[in-house]
This record gives C-alpha cells, structure tokens and sequence, in this order.
C-alpha cells in the first residue's frame, strides 16, 4: 500500500531497527535484573545503564533525523480515530524514548551514584568545561546539563569545588595527589590542610613554593593511549589554535599523497590502506602549524639579552619564524636580511677561512634525504667531512655496533615482521612517549598472545598497559590491552648482565638438552653456516658468574629464567631496543649482545625475527644513508668523485663531541646547523655554551625560536625553513621530498599547508643558496637542483646505483620502497663474511665508582616532549603534571637521604675531572625504579653530563648512566628572599 | 495489485503466537514461573519484623548515625590495586555506624551485630563504597542460605534454628561468635570486616583477591550486655557523638589477600591467619552527625560501587547485596514523608 517513495528514509530504518533491539533487549534486562540476586545481577544493571544511555542518543539522533526527513503520510482510508492512535503512540513512543533514560539517570543522581559515562571524564558539569577536549564537549553536548548530585550538608562534597591555583599548590605541599587540571572535578580542598602531617610553614603560606614553578604528582591509572591521548591530541591542536588546520592535516599524515610525520622513525603500515597517527606525532605538527609568528616586529621588541631570561619552553612557544634575520651587535637585536645578503654573508665567512675545517655543519635527523644528500655534497665540495649530526647522539652505538655484527648499521625487521613474531623484546625504550605507533604493533601481538619482554628501569604505562585509539571497540568499551607479559625492572647499566643471563641459561639449557639427547635448543646449523666466535662467546658466558649478573642487574634469577625460556619456545623472536643500550659507555658493545641473543637461535633472515633499533628523528637514518657521517666509507666518496668530479675529502671529520671539543680549543670558527637545537642537544652544555659565543659566525636553519639562536657568534644568522606540512612550491612546480625510516622503507612526503609566510624556503632550497654563494664556479648547478627535487633524485641514483636504483619511479609507488637489506638474506657484509658473535669484556656497562652514595641517572624526555621541544609541563603517564624539575626515585633511596616526596635537592655528577657539575631545584617524585637509579628529564639534567662521557667507540654521549650524587637542597637556597 | 490469500485465522494465530511467546519470555526473565526464585524483593520482605518494617528507614541495619571524615591513604595499597584511593593523599568519607537491626528504635543492648558504611570520594570522580559488620564471618555462605537463616529466626516454630543449624554446619563459628565474644561500650573500640572478598587490580593488570577490615585505634574495653543496657537504649550513639567531638576517631585499613585456593566465594570461611596483610591507610573519623538530616541518611552504601581497580570477585554476596540494597533504598525513598526529617519529629 504503501508506494516507494512512500517510505522511510534507510537512515530512519536502520535507526528504527537498531532501536528496537535495544529497547526490546532493555525491557529483558530490566525485569530479569529487578528479579534477581544472582551475581549475573551486577553486569545486568550495568548493561542496562549503558544501553539507556545508548537509546538517549540514538533517540535523540532518531528525532533529529525524524525532524530533517519527515515520515510518510498514513494511508488515507485510514479511520480517523486509528490516525489519531497512530500519532498518539508516535509522540508518546518518542516520550518514552527519551524520558525513560533520563528518568534512569535522574534516579542515580538522586541517589549519590558517581556516574562515571567514560573512564577519566566524570559527568560532573563543573564550570571548567572548557578546559575539556572537543571529545568531551561532544560528550557535555550530548548529556547537557548532567552532574553527580551530593546530598548532605557538606559543602566540600557538593559536587564541583574549584580549586584556585594556592589551593592545589598547597595539596601538593601536603603530598596529596590532584590532577593539575582544575576541571577534573571534585578536588577537595578545605579540609586537607587540617589533615597535613606536616609542619603548617609548608601549607600555602609558604610564597616560595608558590612561585616556585613546582610539579604536582598524580597517579594515572588510564592505560596508556585510549582516551587520555585523544584528549591530549585535541588540546595541542586548541592550545595551538590550529584546531581546523590541524585536523585537516593529521588525518593527510603518513598517508600516501600526505606528509611525513616528523614525530619519530616508527615505518606507516603499507602507505595505501590505513590512517594511522599518534598522540605525539599529532602534537610535533600542531607544533609545526601554530597559528602564532614570530615576526621582525617581535625582535625589534625584544633584545638578545631580554630573550636569554626567558624559557627553552617560552621560547619555542612564540611560534613560526617568518623572514631571515640578522645579528646587530649595535642594538642587540635580531634585524631583517633579505635570503641573498644572508648566503652571501655566509659564503663570505666560510672562504674567509684558512681551512675548510674551521667549520662544523650540524644535521638534525629532520632533514630530509635531498636536503641531506645536497648539504653533504656542498660541505664536500668546499673541503671538510665536520659532520656532527643528531645521530651522534642517540644511535651511532647502532651505526658503529651493528656492522662489526651483521654487517649493516640499521634494523633488519619490517612492520609486517610483527605479526610473525613468536616473542618480542624491548630493551630500553618506552614507545608510549618517543615512537607511539609502534604500540599498535604491540597490541596486535598483545592480542596474538605473543609475549611480550620488557627490561626498563622504569614502569612505564605504555609498556604495561594500552587503548589503541584506532580501535573503535577497545575505545568504546573502555578495553585496554596488557603489552608486558614480563617486566624486568632491571637496574640502569644492567642490560648486559640481564642479557648474559638469560644466555648463559639458554645455552645451560642446550647442554642439558644435550646430554638428554633431546633436541638442541640453539640453531646449530645457524650458527655452523653463518656465525663467526661462537666458541669464544659461549666459554665467555660459561665463565661469568652467576653472582656478578645477578648483581648487576638487580633481577631475581627466577625472572630471567622465566625470560629464557620465552625467548626459547619462540621460533622467531624480534627484538626492539633504543637509547637505553646506547647512551652509555660500552653502549656499542650492549648493542652488539643483543645481537648475541638473536643469533644462538638463528633470528635473523627468517619471517618474525630480526632486531629493531627504534630511531627517534624521521629521517636520521636516513640522513646516513645520504653520506652525513663524519667518517665517510670509501666507497661513498669513490662514487661522489665519479658523479660530479670533484676529489672529496678524506680525512675523518668530527662528530658532536669532536665538534664541540673544536669550539671549545678555537680550532672551529663556523658552525651551520640544518635544524636542531645543537646547543641544548649536547652534554655538558655551559661549556658549549661559552665555546659557541666566540665563534665567527653562527647559522641556524630553523622552524621555530630556540635557545641556539641565541647562544650566537659574532656573526649570526637565522634562516627560517618550511616544516614538513607545509607546501613546498619551487621554479619546477610543488616537490616532494623523500625520508627513510627505521626499518628502511624509503618514501616521499609532501605538505599540504600553505606556507606560513612568503619569505620561508625549503630547506633543499636554503642548502642550495648557500653553497651557491660559496661555490659559485664550482661546476655544479646548485639552482637546477633548488628547482626540482627530481635532478636531486637522479644523483642519489647516481651516487648509489644499488640501493636507488629506478628512485625517482619507485618512490612514486605507494608505500614506497624497501632499501635492501643483506642480513634479511643472510648475506653478511663484514670483515669474517659472516655474522659475528662479539665478547662484552665482563657485565658492567660502566665503570663502577666507589662513592657508595652513588645513583645511576638516565636521562629521559617527558611525555609532553620531542628531544629538546618541550609542548607542556605535563608527563601523565608518569603522574608529573605542571612543571619538570622532576627526579624519580626509589623511596628507599629517599629514605636513605632522609628525602620526602616533593623535597627540593640538589643533584651533582661524579665526574672524575676536577669541575663541579651540579643541577638544584629537583624535586623528588618516589617512583618504581630500582634501587640505585634515579631518572631525571633532559636538557635539564645535560649540564651534569661531562662532554669527555660518552661511548668508547661511537662517541655518543652515556646520558642513560650518569653517576650522580642526591642531596637535599641547602636550605639558603629555598628562600634566597630570607 | 492482488493480494495473496490468507486465512483471516492463520494471520491472528500468528499475531498471537508471537504475543504469547514474547509474554511467556518476559514472564519467565521476570520469574513470575520460577516462584522459588530469591528475588531482591523477597528477600527485603524477609528482613521485615512481624509488626511489619519501619516505614522511610533502612529495612535493615536501621539504626545508625553519620559521620564524615577522611581516608588518609598511606600509599601501600598501590601495589595492590590501581584505584586513586590507594595512592598516598587524604580523600574525603561519609559513613554510617550503624546496628544489624531493622528496628530503628531497637536499644542498643538488643543488638549483636553492629556495622559501619563507608564512601570515599576521590578527586577522578570515583567512590569506593564499603558496607562492613564486626563479626569475624558471615553467618551463612550463599544468599538463599541468608533468607533461609532469615525465615528460621523470624518463625515460631521453636526448631526452627535448630533446624537450620542443622543444614548449615557453616553457621557454627557465627553462632560461636555471637554468643561467646565480648561486647564493647563504643563503636569506635569495635572492628570491621568486608568479610565478602573483591578483587584489587594493580597498575599492571595483575589481580589480586583480597578482603579488609577497619581496626579501631582505641582500646576495645569488654562491657557484657547488661552493663550496657544500663547505659541507656541509644548510648552507642551518645557515646560516639561525645567521643568523636572530643577528638578525630581512627581505623587503620588492612587488605588482607588471599593465597590460591584459600575460600574467596565464601564468606562464612575464614581464611588462614598467616595470609599476608597490607596496612593501606587510616580512617579518620572527624565529624558525627544523626542521621536525621544528616549526610549519610540518602547514601545506599551498595558494596558494588567500587572505583577502577576494584571489582567484584567470585562471592555471590555483594551482587545480591547490591539488589536488596537497590530494593530497600527505592521502598524508603518512596517513603520519604514516613521518616522523621525534623530534629524535634519523632518516629510516627
């Protein structure tokens, strides 16, 4: 009777029967529920608590929908008094759909219930509600009005008590807890002081802990990503008023005609098919597309010295740099300079020099691999291989460790590796903070019921627990997936110990398996055809004893069996580390036992096993594999001279701490920095500080202010450069550049924003301007290439015919391209032509010291962090909020040093050459790290970090073992005013 | 458009059917068949004296006063569970003493059970609620057991316990108790027990099955029920009213957790002496109010409203609990103007 066009919409449809289920069900668990005593009665009510929620919006939905498409006509022979039923029990239908579920929920507010709709958003209506996310409000919007209500007279339980910022100061002053977000709630205020343990001159009176820019501590009980990161990801993009843009180009990153997260080395799942991006990638864009400028206009207001007073946060806060800019000595100021005074200046400077190593020029793993590609050959061509770069200081153990092993400085394992693995390792490296997205690989395999082995000193959240935000179902559920299946809390400088243990009982195991005639448990065949020192390596293990590892690492025995026996049931085991192995003394010879372990069983070559160093810049590896490294290979420079006809240099440059060290004896008189903020990035950094102000000229290529621009030279320049979002437009139309990641997948990233300001150029472009104005006659046409990154592209072909051939054709497939990769076929480029089991002198990764009051400090970065970028004082996971003058430490270290939580102290490093390094102002967080080793965020703590501490053999800094003493603040300084 | 042909009959047969199907679903989901079902609402009427129940009160435990205070948690019981109350910091509480009475006039002396009612407000938003009792085990082991302990005592029959003690061998410790161990003079010399299990979930997923009880900080001082009955019918609440102003009264709170095996379904069921115990912090109770007007009067203290990092474990109690609570609550609620709001109204 009813014609086609006579019916309901399909979204009414859907709706009306999506309703129906519920209310149908509803009306079951209602009855059964009021019925019962059973246990089953607890997941009744609470299904139907949710389902009444869920039948409010979809009805509210249903009526907006009803309001927007209207319903079809009844039939018209219909009789009057059923048309008038008909619209009757239409309207009282509705009534009921949505008075129902209020009516629910009014009776438990009236009842005192907290009613919690998701885990970490309590619907509370308090008036701060802006402080909440766009994903709450979403919720507020849908739930208007909706708070607990507390009967009873007590004012400081009824409902939302703002806390003005004293107040909270004071909570953390009595040592309770309190988000330092002020909308959270019910935060009680009134009452706590009463209750304090301690003496009232620390309660709120106390001016200098309210001005003091100090930390409140918080426990986060959340999981790790879920909802806290999608709240955290919409704030960025608000506090950065880039909301709109910002989404915009979230959702274009890491896919295929998008831009590269510039966030971490982490390989994009097959480009083609998913969208994925994280929390802390999310806020290194918005970083990028803030909305605020620093403009000629800001340094004509502000002096150098006005600048010096202000934060390393501060200072990046001002937003995008907008024109180059030029030291004035006269005024103090920063002053405009067109782009060709600005090369010309620094061409002038750099062939004023007597010798082509006077000058040092910074990479930072940013850069891209034409940028890379065409600064190295610039640096080339004009005489020197000074190359410090951002690997220096991270993963050079890597680059230096792993060929001695396999015979190439880079990961062997692929994304896809993940979800062939039997077991997976992680090895100092917290992937919640520096390279999130690998979470979803862990999840995956999480959920596969693949163990999961964790050595961290720290508990991290992320390693513990997690909520993929991609996963509709985990989200709306409030699920959460547990990563660690083991976690060793070892202590810092332990890894090695833990690590000979748990070989030392893989290969007991092999012997006994042996002796029983059972099967072998390592691959014999493996380590027949492709392994060089084996004998060696075992009679080493055999030899170490069970009470020096134990000691060392601070594991219980148990723990590292239950290890090895993990690692020996998986037939194919990948195992992920990071700066954790690296940044210490023998951080080489760490990276190299980890090899150890993968190769007793053959892990390499086959699906599921491979190892994984996990970078942090996008391209650092990338940057490599372009020829940025002070300590070129022959054959790179061979092929440099036959491409573009040029003898190259061949002496050895200098890394960072060769390079500061130059500074430091006046042997250096340039320094160009491609991005980076070197100054803060390097240990020991008064010491730079000073040796980088007497230098002749200083270049920054930047995005955004930072403290190097002003530790300056005489000279100083700062060139401002598009951010990887951004649409880069040159004389060949819009390009492409391309980056590789951490597993070796290579493949084109371009912007997608207007640029923020006309006078910015690429970085490609600013490289190219540059040499130009140095190498005029050269012989090489540097504007072609500024012009179009494809010639730039053809080169690298040139360059490296084998890892590059076809690049300009393959980076245009989706996904790009995969460099080839020897040790997945287990071809072995080193000096034995086969992989090489190499000893650890020992188990201690650091020289021991005497002082018995000795701490381990490894320095870390915050949640809210990207290397020396700061985006907030906050670190949830870790329950930091509000500041980063943070040491964790383990309470009976504390109480050993009669240390409270939230004392100031003090923190001095051991060094053994006479200057005294001291940092004060900490204050102390007890923390679940072992006994002996406390953690500390950097470049906070870098000034404790001695330059001459680094790597035997690569040079990179022991940031993650610095010997420290504690002690509590003398007590002059707390109150200088007294 | 021809229509098919039906038969007028089939179609109501149909209709009907399906009717009839979906009403004998509801009716069974209702229990309307199954009469010997425990329901929530039988087993409040069961709780009911045989004057009938105090209209507006509590259907039982009925007699109480309000307190207000504060959990200052010593940062310990973080291992165990993930919930904010467990971290080191004071959180605000509202409680109730209270007698194991559905008479909310029954003297003091009369009454061998006392309890305490708790909930912790935290600042995420949550609220652990705790309904707790003195004696050192439950009486019975499942609900239906409880009802029948229930229908026993409140029937004539004069074997009636007799009878039930009978078929529940588990009641000899409670009946033990109840007639050997020494009564106190004061709520704040008395100890509280969950003596129902739940289970604590740790920072990293790890659960753990605990139970906990509130030791008071004063001296228990032995006082026999007469002496107490001297004292005056109401003297728990005078006493506690005058101490609690003379000074904050404390608890310290101890998890104690149960080791594989040990009987977590049933609370009846001691667990061994030697399982291993946690002190997780102290209520303080600072402030007694009546509960006339007072905070606690519309709290349910429903030991299923637990924060993230509490759940209910495999005791059937607190579920049951939980709907009596539910029932109970809804009837006095309803019977709002049958309580004596007014400090000068008295029971009607």
């Amino acid at each position: 009777m009813i014609g086609v066009d006579q019916r309901f919409t399909p979204l009414q449809r859907l709706l009306h029967w999506l309703m129906a289920v519920c209310i149908l069900a509803m009306l079951f668990i209602g009855v059964g529920m009021v019925s019962t005593t059973m246990p089953k009665f607890l997941p009744l009510v609470a299904t139907h608590k949710s389902l009444g929620i869920a039948i409010l919006v979809l009805a509210l939905i249903r009526l907006a929908v009803r309001l927007r498409y209207g319903a079809p006509s009844l039939p018209a022979d219909l009789p009057e008094p059923m048309k008038l039923a008909a619209y009757l029990s239409h309207y009282s239908l509705y009534a009921l759909m949505i008075g129902m579920p209020l009516l629910g929920w009014a009776m438990l507010s009236a009842a005192a219930y907290p009613v919690v709709v998701f885990r970490g958003l309590e619907a509370s209506g308090d008036p701060t509600a802006e402080r909440q996310s766009a994903y709450l409000a979403l919720g507020r919007a849908l739930l208007p009005g909706f708070r607990v209500f507390r009967p009873g007279p007590d004012a400081c339980r009824g409902g939302a008590v703002p806390c003005a910022d004293p107040a909270r100061r004071r909570v953390r002053n009595d040592g309770v807890g309190v988000g330092a977000d002020p909308g959270r709630g019910r935060i009680v205020c009134e009452r706590l002081p009463a209750m304090s343990n301690r003496p009232p001159d620390t309660a709120a009176g106390d001016s200098n802990h309210e001005q003091a820019d100090g930390p409140v501590f918080a426990p986060y009980a959340a999981p790790a990503g879920g909802w806290g990161a999608l709240h955290a990801t919409a704030r960025a993009l608000r506090e950065q008023s880039v909301e709109l843009k910002g989404s915009r180009a979230l959702l274009s990153m890491n896919q295929p005609d998008g831009f590269d997260c510039p966030g971490c080395a982490w390989s994009d799942p097959r480009h083609t098919s998913s969208f994925e991006f994280c929390e802390n990638g999310a806020k290194a864009v918005t970083w990028e597309l803030t909305k605020r400028r620093v403009t000629r206009e800001f340094f004509a207001a502000h002096t150098v010295r006005q600048l010096e007073q202000e934060s390393d946060y501060w200072l990046e806060e001002q937003g995008r740099l907008t024109e180059p800019m030029r030291y004035d000595h006269a005024t103090d100021h920063y002053v405009p300079v067109g782009w060709d005074d600005a090369f010309a200046l620094v061409g002038r400077e750099l062939n004023a020099l007597d010798d082509p190593n006077e000058a040092e020029f910074y990479t930072s793993g940013r850069t891209s691999n034409e940028a890379a590609f065409m600064y190295q050959l610039f640096v080339r061509r004009f005489g020197t291989n000074n190359f410090p770069d951002c690997s220096n200081m991270c993963h050079e153990p890597t680059s230096v460790g792993l060929p001695e092993s396999i015979g190439i400085g880079k990961g062997t394992v692929l994304l896809d590796d993940f979800a062939d693995a039997e077991a997976i390792f992680i090895i100092g490296q917290n992937p919640g903070t520096n390279s999130p997205r690998m979470l979803t690989e862990l999840h995956r395999a999480s959920r596969r019921k693949v163990p999961i082995v964790v050595f961290n000193p720290l508990r991290e959240r992320a390693l513990e627990r997690f909520a993929a935000p991609q996963d509709p179902v985990e989200m709306a559920t409030l699920g959460e997936t547990r990563i660690a299946s083991e976690y060793c809390q070892v202590r810092i400088g332990g890894d090695v110990a833990a690590l000979k243990g748990v070989m030392k009982l893989v290969l007991e195991a092999h012997d006994e398996a042996l002796r029983n005639g059972a099967e072998p448990v390592l691959d014999l065949d493996f380590i027949a055809n492709h392994t060089h020192g084996f004998e060696a390596f075992a009679d080493d293990l055999r030899q170490t004893s069970w009470e020096d590892i134990l000691r060392v690492c601070g594991l219980p025995r148990d723990q590292l069996q239950r290890v090895a026996a993990v690692y020996m049931r998986a037939r194919a085991v990948i195992l992920v580390y990071g700066m954790g192995i690296t940044q210490h003394r023998l951080g080489t010879a760490n990276v190299q036992q980890i090899v150890n372990l993968l190769l007793l069983r053959g892990n390499f070559g086959k699906p599921g096993a491979g190892i994984c160093p996990v970078r942090g810049h996008s391209n650092v590896q990338g940057d490599r594999t372009m020829g940025i490294d002070e300590k070129p290979k022959t054959a790179l420079l061979d092929q440099l001279e036959k491409v573009f006809g040029f003898g190259p240099p061949r002496a050895h440059g200098h890394n960072v701490v060769n390079a500061v060290q130059a500074m430091v004896d006046g042997r250096a008189k340039v320094f160009i920095g491609l991005g980076g903020n070197f100054v803060r990035a390097v240990p020991d950094w008064t010491v730079a500080e000073a040796a980088m102000r007497r230098l002749r000229l200083t270049v920054a290529v930047s995005t955004k202010l930072n403290r190097g621009h002003l530790v300056h030279g005489e000279e100083a320049l700062i060139l401002p450069a598009l951010a990887r979002s951004d649409i880069d437009m040159q004389a060949g139309g819009r390009q492409a550049v391309t980056v590789e990641d951490s597993m070796s997948m290579v493949h084109a990233s371009s912007g997608l924003v207007e640029p923020q300001s006309e006078h910015l150029k690429s970085e490609v472009a600013i490289v190219c301007g540059m040499a130009k104005a140095t190498l005029p006659d050269c012989g090489i046409d540097w504007d072609s290439y500024g012009a179009d990154y494809n010639r730039i592209r053809d080169k690298i072909e040139a360059v490296f015919p084998d890892l590059f051939a076809d690049f300009n054709k393959r980076v245009r497939q989706p996904g790009g391209f995969h460099l080839t990769n020897p040790p997945r076929q287990r071809v072995w480029n080193t000096a034995t032509g086969r992989a090489n089991f190499l000893l650890f002198p020992a188990v201690e990764e650091d020289p021991p010291v005497s002082d018995p009051a000795m701490l381990r400090l490894a320095t870390l970065r915050s949640h809210d962090q990207y290397n020396t970028t700061i985006y907030s004082l906050d670190d949830r996971y870790r329950g930091v909020f509000g500041g980063r003058m943070v040491v964790f430490m383990n309470e009976a270290d504390m109480q050993a040093r009669g240390i409270a939580e939230g004392d100031e102290v003090e923190i001095e490093s051991l060094a053994k050459d006479g200057k005294r390094r001291v940092v004060s102002g900490f204050w102390v967080k007890p923390h679940s790290i072992p006994v002996g080793s406390i953690g500390a965020y950097y470049p906070e703590t870098n000034p404790l970090l001695p330059l001459a501490y680094h790597d035997l053999k690569s040079g990179t800094p022991a940031a993650k073992s610095i010997p420290v003493l504690v002690r509590p603040q003398p007590p002059q300084q707390l109150s200088p005013g007294k | 458009m021809l229509e098919p042909y039906r038969s007028r009959l089939g179609s109501l047969a149909l209709i009907a059917v399906v009717i009839g199907a979906g009403a004998a679903a509801f009716a069974y989901t209702a229990g309307w068949f199954s009469l010997e079902r425990l329901t929530p609402r039988r087993l409040v009427a069961a709780l009911a004296p045989p004057t009938g129940p105090a209209l507006g009160h509590r259907r039982n435990h009925a007699k109480g006063i309000c307190f207000a205070g504060v959990f200052d948690a010593n940062g310990a019981g973080a291992e165990l569970s993930r919930a904010q109350v467990f971290a080191r910091g004071q959180y605000p509480v509202l409680g109730r003493f209270n007698l194991g009475t559905p008479d909310p006039n029954a003297p003091d002396a009369t009454v061998r059970v006392r309890g305490l009612g708790i909930s912790i407000a935290t600042p995420d938003g949550q609220d652990w609620r705790s309904a707790m009792i003195d004696p050192p085990v439950f009486p019975v082991s499942t609900p239906q057991g409880f009802y029948e302990l229930l229908l026993a005592s409140a029937s004539r029959d004069p074997n009636a316990m007799k009878n039930f003690a009978a078929a529940h061998p588990e009641f000899a410790p409670f009946g033990d108790w109840a007639k050997n161990a020494p009564w106190t003079g004061s709520y704040a010399e008395d100890r509280f027990n969950s003596l129902n299990s739940f289970v604590f979930v740790d920072n990293a997923g790890a659960e753990h099955v605990v139970r906990w009880s509130l030791l008071p900080a004063a001296q228990p001082v032995p006082i026999s029920p007469d002496d107490l009955a001297k004292r005056g019918p109401d003297f728990l609440d005078e006493e506690i009213a005058q101490r609690g102003a003379g000074a904050p009264q404390r608890w310290t709170m101890v998890v104690t957790i149960a080791n594989p095996g040990d009987p977590t379904a049933d609370p009846s069921k001691a667990w061994p002496e030697d399982r291993r115990t946690v002190e997780v912090g102290t209520l303080v109770v600072q402030k007694i109010e009546a509960e006339r007007d007072g905070p606690c009067r519309d709290i349910n203290f429903d030991p299923t409203v637990l924060p993230t990092g509490i759940k209910v474990s495999d005791d059937p109690f607190p579920a049951a609990r939980s709907a009596a609570y539910a029932r109970s609550y809804d009837l006095r609620t309803a019977e709002a103007k049958d309580y004596p709001r007014t400090a000068t109204g008295t029971k009607p």
